[in-house]
């Protein structure tokens, strides 16, 4: 016992009450994941934790999604946050900078209790299946990393065994858009001849539009290679943006005529008005037998499984089969459940304690193995009954779809014209004709916000840096987050300022033209043709 | 009566001798721990400008002025803070530039070098990362604070926004030349290399397709190393694909693998296996 827990022990004795009682701490983690098996999860992550900690009770906050932003602005802000938040990938760089700890020192240094296993003495980061590179655990625009992940998503063609075998005759679930294609067809025709009431594929809103954007980067993987001018092999969507305005492609370039094709070929059988569908529309049909393909994310596959009494079967999301198309890596991928402390935390080392429990191999794998979620660390064995949701490492990087840099770029002209590509009628042509005048625009716009977004971190950041250089100057220690100094700081800074001055030039050169401003031609990229899966 | 006037007196002397200096003790004891308890304040103000808590930093640096009005360490905060008040108002950055103004014209200093430096970000935030009017303002930096960290960072900054200025493409190649032949003569810590040389490499393969001079640069940044994990693993990618480029499959095989060892759950890390077994049955094959 350390010398504290007598003390309390004795105080508690005197004042008549347990140890426990008097002495607890109690650490609050809020959450917004409300199906029963991951609150299980969490809460015997949480007595495994109690028992490491005599003294500490942990308690968790589960709040509903569609008030939880709300909800935690008003904690935030009035300063009563609980020790621990789920970070959403929505969360606004200076809300991070303002409100939460930067983790990236913590990061860098091993995880305690991962004592013991093979992951001991490996950096904490290293840790995870994922290398933590995207929003909301690592911040690109800070190079910062503010949360860590419970577990991770994986995007799969879920399916009715029971119905695509023996109601339709189909023996296995579609590779490819042309197969998903010719099966919604077939099970269309049938259903028809038959009046079964059944549809083919069924998904709502965002899940929709993952199948989709999961099609076109499939088909336009290939020219994404081509139009890299850094040969880094993988490029976000402001590189593609920039390349189509300084000409580098266009609306007839073969792979993106290829990629929207490929995008109706499987999206004329998604229900009509999807993106207008809420969360469990979709699911609720398929559960009930209704329809054959359900697109679902991993984390459904608990509910699914307890729901569904028919025998369920999983496929990779079909990659398109055009020209240059290729099948598309799972690396990277996305995070969930991530976990941040507020700088208001009145506990945040015991916050980060718990965090590094959670995301050992011993709590990852008791949370996974309850919540039924794929585990985010490394060495933790999937359940077999997951086995297919794991994320397939095999593919190449990604290529590109038309919805581009977000809610400031083409999102909203994408979703207002995508029937004009799905319905019916549509077709490549009429949906070319309904977005292109607006397209380039979208793209200037989208640019441009970035460098407005750009600017006001960077005046964060140079106020920042001032204080630290003054602190380092005088020899002062500078608390909290040590382990990135003015160095890291002037990094981000310098990355913000190059990535500001490049649109800068882009969006001169879309004016002018490349060559008028200055930007070379695209490097041929060597005369070896790329390596086959 | 007064038997020993000048005994009393030295007395007298003695007890005001020692009284003076034990007063002037007592207030430079005072004064000291005051000017402590300002010090001490003033950092404070300061972490809570590096923790981004802007308003209760701007209220501290406002109340500290009124207790000691001619700190420059104060003075600076307060025009830090007053740049990064949001929204951003004229009068403000007008005021702040005063204050960095003032304090560019005392002692050429760490403090100055550090007022001069913020001077230029502000001319810079106002006009633009790449406006040309910037440029006399970072030049200021290095020529008059030269070997401090502040004049490194201006001439990094300096040189990224020449590299993306609009230009001819002849023009341009001569301007990355001239820049790297300045940053070499100029910079000596890591921290601004680093920046440099990763700018210099974007700017050399993006803009002017040399892949060469791009591979130079990023071989300084591998060495030094970036806190960006994700940008250090775009660093191994492009350095294994110039090399690959290059013909130079051994150099290439050599990032590749660190690549996959650093790397093993991205989204390249398939196709990069890929090629390290295409390369090495190339090698194997040529021997």
């Amino acid at each position: 016992m350390r010398p504290v827990d007598g003390l309390r022990l004795a105080a508690g004795l005197v004042l008549g009450c347990s140890a426990a009682a008097c002495a607890e701490r109690v650490l609050r983690v809020a959450h917004v994941n409300l199906d029963p098996p991951v609150r299980a999860a969490f809460d015997e992550v949480a007595r495994d934790f109690e028992a490491l900690r005599p003294g500490v009770r942990v308690e968790q906050l589960p709040v509903p999604l569609r008030i939880y932003h709300a909800w935690q602005r008003t904690q935030l802000v009035g300063g009563t946050p609980p020790d621990l938040m789920e970070l959403l990938p929505s969360v606004r760089e200076e809300d991070l900078v303002q409100y939460y700890r930067d983790l990236t020192p913590e990061l860098f240094a091993p995880n305690p209790h991962n004592a013991g296993t093979e992951l001991a003495g490996r950096p904490w980061r290293e840790t995870f299946v994922t290398n933590l590179g995207e929003k909301p655990n690592f911040i690109a625009s800070l190079l910062r990393y503010y949360s860590v992940p419970s577990s991770v998503v994986t995007w799969r063609l879920v399916y009715n065994e029971t119905l695509l075998r023996d109601e339709f005759g189909i023996a296995a679930p579609p590779r490819t858009v042309a197969e998903l294609a010719e099966q919604c067809d077939r099970i269309v025709r049938l259903n028809r001849e038959r009046g079964l009431n059944i549809v083919p594929l069924v998904a709502e809103n965002w899940k929709g539009r993952a199948l989709l954007m999961g099609i076109a980067r499939s088909a336009t993987a290939s020219l994404q290679r081509a139009l890299d001018p850094l040969g880094s092999y993988y490029n976000w969507d402001d590189e593609i943006a920039a390349a189509f305005l300084l000409g580098r492609w266009s609306f007839e370039t073969p792979a993106w005529r290829d990629a929207l094709a490929q995008m109706r070929a499987a999206g004329r059988h998604l229900p009509g008005g999807f993106l207008q569908l809420a969360d469990g529309d979709a699911s609720f049909k398929f559960i009930q037998g209704r329809a054959v393909f359900f697109v679902a994310v991993s984390r459904e596959f608990t509910n699914l499984l307890d729901q569904c009494r028919f025998s369920l079967g999983v496929a990779d999301l079909p990659r398109a089969d055009s020209a240059g198309a290729r099948p598309i890596a799972e690396g990277n991928v996305l995070s969930l459940a991530n976990l941040a402390i507020p700088h208001a935390s009145r506990q945040p080392d015991l916050a980060l304690d718990f965090m590094r429990f959670l995301t050992s191999q011993a709590g990852n794998r008791r949370f996974a193995d309850r919540s039924r979620w794929l585990p985010a660390v490394q060495g933790v064995a999937v359940a077999e009954e997951l086995a297919s949701l794991s994320p397939n490492r095999a593919g190449d990087p990604p290529g590109f779809a038309p919805w581009m840099i977000g809610p400031s770029g083409t999102d909203m002209l994408i979703n207002r014209e995508l029937h004009t590509l799905l319905n019916p009628g549509g077709s490549v042509e009429s949906f070319l004709a309904a977005i292109g005048p607006q397209w380039r625009g979208s793209l200037v716009g989208g640019l441009r916000r970035m460098q407005q977004n750009n600017r006001r971190l960077i005046e964060q950041l140079d106020v920042i840096l001032g204080a630290r250089d003054r602190l380092e100057t005088q020899s002062s220690p500078v608390h909290g987050d040590a382990g990135s100094g003015s160095a890291g700081l002037f990094e981000t800074l310098a990355v913000l300022e190059l990535q500001s001055a490049y649109y800068d030039l882009v969006l001169a050169g879309a004016e002018h033209g490349a060559e008028a401003v200055g930007i070379a031609p695209l490097p041929v990229a060597g005369s070896l043709s790329w390596p086959e899966n | 009566m007064f038997p020993d006037m000048a005994a009393w007196r030295s007395a007298l002397t003695i007890f005001h001798w020692r009284a003076a200096f034990g007063l002037a003790v007592l207030l430079s004891t005072v004064a000291a721990a005051s000017i402590n308890a300002v010090d001490k304040q003033t950092s404070a103000a300061f972490q809570m400008a590096a923790a981004a808590e802007l308003a209760s930093a701007t209220v501290e640096f406002e109340r500290l002025h009124g207790q000691k009005p001619g700190d420059r360490s104060i003075t600076l905060g307060r025009a830090l803070t007053l740049a990064g008040r949001q929204p951003r108002t004229e009068r403000n950055l007008l005021a702040a530039a005063k204050l960095l103004d003032d304090l560019m014209a005392g002692p050429a200093d760490a403090l100055a070098a550090e007022a001069a430096y913020h001077r230029t970000r502000l001319v810079q935030a106002l006009a633009g990362t790449t406006a040309a009017e910037v440029e006399p303002s970072h030049r200021a930096v290095w020529e008059n604070f030269p070997g401090t960290l502040q004049a490194e960072r201006a001439f990094v900054l300096h040189a990224i926004g020449r590299q993306h200025a609009p230009m001819s493409l002849a023009e341009r190649h001569r301007e990355l030349i001239r820049l790297d032949t300045q940053a070499e003569a100029l910079l000596t810590r890591d921290s601004p290399r680093r920046m440099y040389h990763l700018a210099a490499s974007t700017a050399w393969a993006r803009l002017a397709g040399n892949e060469a001079r791009a591979r130079d640069h990023l071989l300084v940044v591998h060495a030094l190393g970036l806190a960006d994990d994700y940008g250090y693993s775009n660093v191994i990618a492009r350095l294994a694909e110039y090399h690959r480029r290059a013909g130079d499959n051994h150099g290439a095989l050599r990032f590749y693998r660190e690549f996959l060892e650093r790397y093993p759950s991205d989204r390249r890390t398939d196709m990069i296996s890929r090629w390290v077994n295409r390369l090495e049955a190339d090698i194997h094959a040529t021997r």
